[in-house]
């Protein structure tokens, strides 16, 4: 099939009859190779390929989409008959792009043959299994290729390919306590050509977690890992979006400018780091890829939007336009970037007599996260008694605000940020957090 | 097309393949706020090829079906290169039939027009309370023919015609901010979604007093849940533990899973019935054409049964139960729940509460998660239980516990049983939402872990 081709009879058609018509072409192909029980099980070829039009008919959108490249015709009737009931258009479609200097394409993912993403995987399993054969390892090693195309009647024609590489590991060990689960994992435009980091995170936790302690219900200061962070970073993902912030949704809605947070937090929304997964140099309305600050210094200062949203807005879009081929653009995130503290994991360790490290909680993103509310178990997490870890805890929830907690709670922010795909945080210690236990 | 999947089968060379095409249309309408977010029609076509060599499998998904020859040696060739201990497939019988979808109103018979319309009656509904500071309704429907072909001599048609909408109310006063919401969606047809006024006024007035309830208070509690999280509790807690692809190579697991263990009282009896007509979760064949029969997985307090697909069945050498679904071409079949409740029993829902001094009533789900022995539910919103009858409405409340001592500390099982589909679903190994219906009646369990302020 001619993709060229194809766009240019979409754009054709469908530019007959609305005054503007955009096509988004997606395509991609991953090669995942997966592992159950310590060994391969699956190597499989994903490919996929669709096209979604937006048109502009009568001042109001129209939207269809499809993966039958012999059905372009309903395609066009579908976005037209969409359109009889679509929103007032907000937006006009660019006409050009500059896109970002950005690298998202490395050629030795796309180069990665089954039978070496298969001897990645089974050498991370392998060697977990070393340090604890009783465990029950499963893995994912995939590369993926994939293409964009963003172009409308007003002359656009902008695109991108891009590699991603991910690697997942998970080890299963059953006690008589129950069932452990731990796992860890990276993705990334480039390849990773060892996993050593994932195995030691995973034996590591495994190691941490033979003793027991118990913790009763009460409020102790807890440090939320990077992993953990994650969770509690749901809430201000919603709150500076801005499809919730135009319905009034968000709590932070009304609020730029404002002192949201502690003065030492500062976030940004980050589409330009290299080969991060989340990174692009445009999005896919065809508008560059930027660096946004969200919150700088604990002020808030920007929302996230796509063209349309923005328009209702009055607002500017930021580049932040995501959809896959199958819906329209709404806002979305490109990394998340936090700017690091001054303190040590040790000594965030150091200052705690009786308190709680998490590292991973279940339940995440369950509760009203819009509320910045939080609410979950601690699926791995460790006592902390005079600065030392003093064994796993189980059946206790934490749970509180998150916008409290930025705003008052942060004991300190740690100095090391990790990033494992998406995201970019430090350590964070908080003064107190509530903990439910059975005790 | 029967004759293009047999003209691609003959080319490849494994211990078994198995060729899915699907070719499916679909509608939505949403409205999030006063804004008609999306509305339209869409078309899918796709199809995948999965091939099984010496117990390894080999995996290809693809939209260029014309091509089918080509996807099919890459599968067998992807399968030589795992090496795996096996026992094969459990044999059944091949299944040749064609079924087709027969809603009671089909979806694709009402203009979009009238979806709409549909909608935006019941966003209006929503957004006629000065306290809501926003909506969600959504119309979903979705008709999928889907053709599969083995090398063991199974030939089907299957039609499945899927209709659904969901309405959520948040309010909001001040930085305080509430959500509730209802869905129905299954295969019975268009009908369901109609005549939703009375519930769309009550998901409303849930959201806005849920602004002026509070918290609970953190600790071990008796709680008396609903049929509604009854239904998460039976699917997210014990249901995925009776996966067989989850146990089926783990011995220390099957000695926890041996069947004939006990793992509550006398009055629990949980099943998954994938025959249930019209349900969400209702299918006549699974995605590798085995018949979908009911399992029972507790019977009187006993583990029974277990879900299996072929390769798990042969795997524990247990008969197969047609529990192998997969969400779309693009996925391989995974063993999954269909249709999963606990049975009812005589007790009504007074019952329950009576003697329970200081408890909670939870209600509705928000979410479910479990990592097989530790589970999370969000309730949708909570009353104090004093003295045996409800008090204070409670939001924020959140359950955790461990599977087996909490289905052990089942106390009381009501007899209003109801079951839930929707347009959510399960979401196991990233297939989500797969169509399921969970359900169960009213259901009172000591010591259970309540996160609070």
């Amino acid at each position: 099939m001619d993709i060229n081709a194809l766009i240019d009879t979409i754009l054709r058609k469908a530019g007959a009859r609305a005054q503007a018509a955009e096509v988004f072409y997606e395509s991609s192909e991953s090669r995942p190779v997966e592992f159950e029980n310590n060994a391969v099980k699956y190597v499989a070829t994903k490919s996929g390929r669709g096209v979604g039009l937006r048109v502009i008919k009568d001042g109001r959108l129209g939207f269809s989409s499809t993966s039958d490249f012999s059905r372009i015709d309903e395609l066009v009737e579908n976005a037209m008959e969409s359109a009889g009931f679509g929103q007032d258009a907000k937006l006009e479609f660019p006409d050009r792009c500059e896109p970002a200097q950005v690298e998202v394409y490395d050629p030795a993912v796309n180069r990665l043959e089954p039978e070496a993403a298969a001897d990645l995987g089974q050498g991370a399993i392998d060697a977990v299994l070393a340090r604890h054969p009783d465990v029950q390892c499963s893995a994912t090693v995939g590369c993926t290729l994939s293409e964009e195309r963003v172009a409308n009647t007003r002359g656009l024609d902008v695109g991108h390919t891009s590699t991603s590489f991910s690697a997942h590991l998970t080890a299963l060990s059953v006690g008589d306590g129950g069932f452990l689960w731990v796992g860890d994992g990276r993705a990334k435009a480039r390849l990773i050509p060892d996993l050593a980091p994932l195995v030691e995170k995973v034996a590591g936790d495994l190691d941490r977690a033979k003793t027991e302690a118990d913790i009763s219900t009460g409020s102790y200061p807890v440090i939320f890992t990077p992993d953990a962070m994650a969770t509690l970073l749901i809430s201000l993902s919603q709150g500076v979006n801005g499809k919730l912030v135009q319905k009034g949704a968000s709590p932070l809605a009304g609020r730029l400018g404002e002192q949201i947070a502690d003065p030492r937090l500062s976030v940004f929304d980050d589409g330009l780091v290299d080969y991060a997964t989340y990174s692009a140099p445009h999005d896919t309305e065809g508008l560059a890829s930027t660096r946004t600050p969200l919150v700088e210094d604990g002020v808030l200062r920007n929302y996230l939007f796509d063209l349309q949203t923005a328009g209702v807005m009055n607002a500017r879009a930021t580049g932040n336009g995501l959809r896959g081929y199958g819906s329209q653009p709404g806002p979305g995130h490109n990394n998340t970037i936090i700017t690091p503290g001054d303190a040590s994991l040790d000594q965030m360790l150091a200052g705690i007599r009786r308190g709680l490290l998490i590292d991973g909680v279940l339940g995440g993103g369950m509760s009203n996260t819009l509320a910045g509310e939080f609410s979950v178990n601690i699926e791995l997490g460790f006592l902390i008694e005079d600065g030392r870890l003093a064994g796993r805890v189980k059946n206790c929830m934490a749970f509180g605000n998150v916008y409290d907690l930025f705003k008052d709670g942060i004991e300190a922010i740690g100095d090391t940020p990790e990033m494992k795909s998406s995201l970019s945080v430090p350590p964070f210690c908080f003064k107190a957090i509530s903990v439910g236990a059975q005790g | 097309m029967f004759d293009t999947l047999r003209k691609a089968l003959a080319v490849g060379r494994a211990d078994y393949i198995e060729i899915r095409v699907q070719e499916s249309t679909a509608a939505s309408v949403q409205y999030t706020g006063k804004e008609l977010e999306d509305i339209g029609r869409r078309t899918r076509l796709g199809g995948s090829v999965r091939a099984m060599v010496q117990g390894g499998w080999g995996f290809a998904s693809f939209n260029e079906v014309d091509e089918l020859p080509r996807f099919v040696r890459a599968a067998c060739s992807q399968a030589r290169l795992v090496q795996r201990k096996s026992a094969g497939l459990a044999p059944v019988e091949p299944a040749r039939d064609s079924v087709v979808a027969r809603p009671e109103v089909d979806p694709r018979q009402i203009p979009l027009a009238q979806k709409q319309a549909l909608c935006q009656r019941y966003n209006d509904i929503v957004l006629s309370s000065p306290k809501v500071q926003t909506s969600n309704v959504v119309y979903r429907d979705s008709t999928v023919n889907e053709y599969l072909l083995t090398s063991d001599g199974a030939e089907l048609h299957q039609e499945t015609c899927f209709a659904g909408t969901m309405v959520m109310a948040v309010a909001k006063d001040g930085a305080n901010v509430q959500r509730a919401y209802d869905s129905v969606g299954d295969v019975r047809g268009y009908q369901i979604v109609e005549g939703r006024d009375a519930v769309c006024e009550a998901v409303t007035r849930r959201a806005v007093d849920l602004l002026s309830a509070g918290p609970p208070q953190a600790g071990a509690h008796t709680v008396v849940l609903d049929p509604k999280l009854c239904g998460v509790f039976v699917h997210e807690a014990f249901g995925h533990l009776s996966e067989g692809d989850f146990i089926h190579e783990n011995e220390r697991l099957r000695q926890v899973m041996t069947l004939g263990r006990r793992f509550g009282p006398d009055e629990l009896s949980i099943c998954d019935d994938p025959s249930l007509p019209g349900e969400a979760g209702y299918y006549a064949y699974d995605g590798e054409g085995v018949s979908g029969d009911r399992t029972d997985l507790i019977r009187d307090g006993v583990l029974t049964g277990r879900l299996h697909s072929r390769e798990t069945a042969a795997m524990m050498d247990e008969p197969v139960s047609g529990n192998a679904r997969c969400l779309s071409y693009s996925y391989a079949p995974i063993v999954r729940m269909s249709n999963t409740y606990m049975e009812p029993r005589e007790h009504p829902f007074e019952q329950l509460l009576a003697g329970i001094d200081n408890g909670l009533y939870a209600v509705g789900a928000i979410g479910g998660q479990t990592d097989m022995e530790m589970f999370t539910f969000s309730a949708e919103e909570g009353y104090e239980i004093k003295n045996g009858r409800l008090g204070r409405k409670l939001r924020d409340v959140v359950l955790t516990g461990n599977v087996f001592e909490t289905l052990a500390n089942i106390e009381m099982i009501g007899n209003d049983l109801q079951m839930q589909g929707g347009l959510g679903g399960c979401g196991k190994g990233g297939q989500s939402p797969l169509r399921v219906s969970d359900g169960g009646p009213s259901v009172r369990i000591k010591n259970v872990v309540v996160g609070g302020r």
